[in-house]
């Protein structure tokens, strides 16, 4: 091997490592928050701190690389074939939820829903950036397309630990939108499908399936085994 | 139907620089995160474990367990006090500010008590005084007013 292929094999090397280093850093900061911080009731400010971090580290990241936002799926691009990709596994996972709410009589409005509403939109676009518009975009520069649908929604679950109801969901629901954002990448038509499946799930499932929606340590302190 | 053409669109091989710029954001990120993590045990840690109530017992026999009991960071307030005798909930009294021993710093703010109790069978006996924490802020615990247990022994001729 001469000099510049070895050379340029390492580089490539130190890049896939970077990549998966990034990805790394972004969840545990946000596990360090769930399990490290969450039983601490110290200032919010202390709490929001790791996630600010991770948040600056992926802007830093896209500007060092040279992604605009319109590639991260932030613009007008793709939208409607996101949303018609979208539009049958949500509109059916939906209609599955009111089945099982039917069912099992679980319709209900929980605590403060409305509130937990209006807040949802920004909070998924948080998330649907997060997991696809960083992660997953990271996973695909050095894994198959297949290999980055399931780690990324294996990790989409892993945050959700140890909630079980609620991971297998973000578990399914990070397969479809990873799949679909290979895709058509429009991180808004993500998060109106977020918005929707969150929202049917607050009122549909019953309470005896998905408790709360807490995760990390504080689902461990609010339920008994 | 596209197949990952979107999402693999700016894959290209780095800039030796740019590798370098993410490793020091990386490194940087990580260690502020140890720090938030220190700060927050640090914190956690003053908050829950230092009792902040502190005493003393003076005298401890067959009859009667003396000391001082302060709490910083409710000074005037009264102290609900328990005592534990051989292990079991003896007495319980509320402490008021007053004059301890001399050797007592008044800066304290020292409660002095006396618990006073039948007279003790022969053998070794270990007392402890439990101080009920009330401080608003503090989560409710009993908080042994020193780090051991007093033991002595009463022999039978006494």
């Amino acid at each position: 091997m001469s000099a510049t292929e070895s050379s340029s094999s390492s580089n490539t090397l130190s890049w896939q490592a970077i990549n998966l280093a990034e990805v790394i850093s972004v969840i545990l900061s946000i596990l360090l928050v769930e399990w490290a911080l969450a039983p601490f009731a110290v200032s919010p400010w202390l709490l929001g701190g790791p996630p600010l971090l991770a948040f600056l580290l992926m802007l830093y990241s896209h500007r060092c690389r040279g992604e605009r936002l319109q590639m991260l799926g932030f613009g007008r691009r793709c939208f409607k074939r996101a949303l018609l990709l979208l539009a049958g596994p949500t509109l059916l996972a939906i209609a599955a939820l009111i089945c099982v709410s039917y069912l099992t009589h679980s319709l209900h409005l929980p605590d403060r829903f409305w509130a937990r509403l209006s807040l949802l939109p920004g909070w998924a676009l948080l998330q649907q950036y997060t997991l696809l518009g960083f992660s997953y975009r990271r996973l695909r520069h050095f894994l198959h397309a297949k290999q980055s649908i399931m780690i990324t929604a294996g990790l989409f679950a892993l945050v959700h630990a140890p909630n079980y109801p609620l991971m297998i969901l973000t578990f399914l629901g990070g397969l479809i939108w990873s799949f679909v954002y290979e895709r058509a990448p429009n991180l808004f038509a993500f998060a109106i499908s977020h918005v929707l499946l969150s929202a049917t799930v607050l009122i549909a499932v019953p309470e005896w399936i998905l408790p709360s929606m807490t995760v990390g340590y504080r689902y461990l302190l609010y339920h008994n085994f | 139907m596209v197949t990952g053409a979107l999402v693999d669109e700016v894959v290209e091989e780095p800039a030796p620089e740019t590798v370098a710029r993410l490793v020091r954001a990386l490194l940087i990120k990580s260690l502020l995160e140890i720090l938030i993590l220190c700060l927050v045990l640090g914190i956690a840690g003053f908050k829950y474990f230092n009792p902040t109530i502190r005493g003393e017992i003076t005298q401890a026999d067959a009859v009667s367990v003396r000391g001082w009991v302060a709490n910083p960071l409710a000074p005037h307030d009264p102290i609900q006090l328990e005592l534990v005798i051989d292990g079991r909930l003896t007495a319980v009294v509320i402490a008021r500010e007053g004059q301890a021993e001399p050797a007592v710093s008044a800066l304290l703010r020292p409660h002095p008590f006396v618990f006073s109790f039948q007279r003790l069978p022969a053998g070794t006996h270990s007392v402890q005084v439990y101080a009920v924490q009330t401080t608003p802020g503090r989560t409710l615990s009993l908080v042994p007013i020193t780090r051991r247990s007093q033991t002595f022994t009463l022999n039978p001729d006494r």
